[in-house]
């Protein structure tokens, strides 16, 4: 017991100073004229408390959001920020992506504690994310973003509509113990990627089977390509990648999910902060603002019924479908949908 | 040790060192206005272990799931861990900021 604690005492002291080395590495790569322009820029915002407190509740509710659907809220965050704040929309995406990290990392403890993050999964699936934001970035030069906004809208709607039809049918499968019964692929089999948790609203332990490895390693390299090339968390699409392809609880996908996009952010996060287009004095505040609202969020999100999830989710897909559609119809026609 | 531990573990650390420092510019902005780049050096404090956070998670997962013989998903993060250096250094070489 005693070796146990002395090794977790010497296990965070380790990561303590991990981290500081890190930090300063990336540090030293930072150029003084990009800190003075960081911070002239930020000389430009003028934020005072007020506005800070704002930022801060704006960005408890993203983060609330965010943890309850497993997507960083960056769909909150970036109108939000440039419609009500008069941030400009690069500094908004910037401040977003830390938050985002933010929601991430945040009220992790009672998803773990509760057995609803799979670790494995989350990172099986992000091989294939992670390749795919790396293709998403090239692919900017060669593919127009209006076929990929229709594409991806038209995917969206899929997702909504599967959504609502598998309202029904997931409580019964929870209790009934049916996504125990699924029979497994080879590289989930393989892989050992099935696990169980303990459902708080239905009140019932669920065991849970991964199929179709391969359709949900896919869906997320398609999730990686749209996160790398319109700038999409790829939350949501992660989220239904696990639960619609690969018959996975939509609670243990939000939650595998919410571990992941902090790590998809994070590489595009770092070169926000290298390239010093950061606005701290913005950033402070929401990203104190989205963990705030994400430790509630978790906290929440399991003692919710599945078919209220699934119907939020639903709408959010939805609201998401028809902004990447007319993102897509204007950049392709010039017509503007209301 | 149990993986899933050491990623919730390595994710608290880096989540409570990055809010304490961003709470403290907060604080010290709304308290002491004159104090400009001090707040705005402990935001870039606080705001560099959050973006770093996620990396140190992966890593530590590698290096956990390697002590424990878990070599398939020792790989599989070391893949992970490897593509997101990649895009880091392609970042740096490009000197390109994503959309987002």
């Amino acid at each position: 017991m005693e070796l146990s604690k002395r090794l977790r005492t010497r296990y965070l002291q380790a990561q303590f100073i991990l981290i500081t080395v890190l930090l300063v590495l990336v540090s030293s790569r930072i150029t003084v004229s990009n800190v003075k322009q960081n911070l002239h820029e930020q000389r430009l915002v003028r934020l005072d408390p007020v506005f800070q407190a704002k930022l801060f509740v704006m960005a408890v509710i993203a983060g609330f959001v965010g943890a309850l659907m497993g997507i960083g809220g960056g769909i909150i965050i970036v109108p939000t920020l440039t419609s009500l704040f008069n941030l400009p929309i690069r500094e908004a995406i910037a401040v977003s992506i830390v938050s985002v990290i933010a929601t991430s990392i945040s009220g992790k403890s009672t998803y773990f504690k509760q057995g609803l993050t799979n670790v494995r999964l989350a990172i099986f699936l992000e091989t294939s994310t992670a390749i795919g934001a790396l293709i998403g970035a090239m692919l900017v030069l060669i593919i127009p973003g209006s076929i990929l906004y229709l594409v991806f809208s038209i995917f969206a709607f899929y997702v909504g509509v599967s959504q609502l039809y598998s309202m029904k049918t997931e409580t019964k499968r929870l209790t009934s113990g049916e996504f125990k019964r699924v029979k497994p692929d080879a590289i989930s089999r393989f892989l050992n990627l099935s696990g169980e948790y303990f459902d708080e609203a239905e009140g019932t332990k669920v065991e849970y089977v991964v199929k179709n490895s391969i359709a949900g390693w896919l869906v997320s390299l398609l999730a990686g390509i749209g996160s790398g090339m319109l700038g999409i968390g790829g939350g949501f699409l992660k989220v239904s990648a696990m639960n619609v392809f690969m018959s996975i609880p939509l609670k243990v996908a939000i939650a595998t999910s919410k571990f992941m996009i902090g790590v998809t952010a994070a590489t595009s996060a770092i070169m926000y902060y290298v390239c010093g287009v950061i606005n701290l004095e913005a950033a402070a505040p929401t990203a104190l603002g989205t963990a705030t609202g994400a430790i509630l969020g978790t906290g929440v999100m399991n003692k919710i019924r599945v078919k209220w999830l699934k119907v939020a989710f639903a709408l959010l897909t939805f609201y998401l479908g028809y902004s990447m559609l007319r993102k897509g119809v204007l950049l392709l026609t010039g017509l503007a949908l209301p | 040790m149990n993986v899933n531990k050491v990623a919730y573990l390595t994710l608290v650390v880096g989540m409570v060192i990055s809010t304490s420092f961003l709470a403290l510019s907060l604080a010290l902005g709304a308290l002491q206005p004159k104090l400009r780049q001090m707040t705005s050096l402990m935001a870039f404090v606080g705001v560099g272990v959050l973006v770093i956070t996620p990396y140190i998670g992966v890593l530590a997962i590698t290096v956990i799931s390697g002590k424990n013989k878990d070599f398939k998903l020792m790989i599989m993060s070391l893949a992970v861990l490897t593509i997101m250096l990649i895009g880091l250094l392609l970042g740096f070489h490009f000197r390109r900021v994503p959309k987002g």
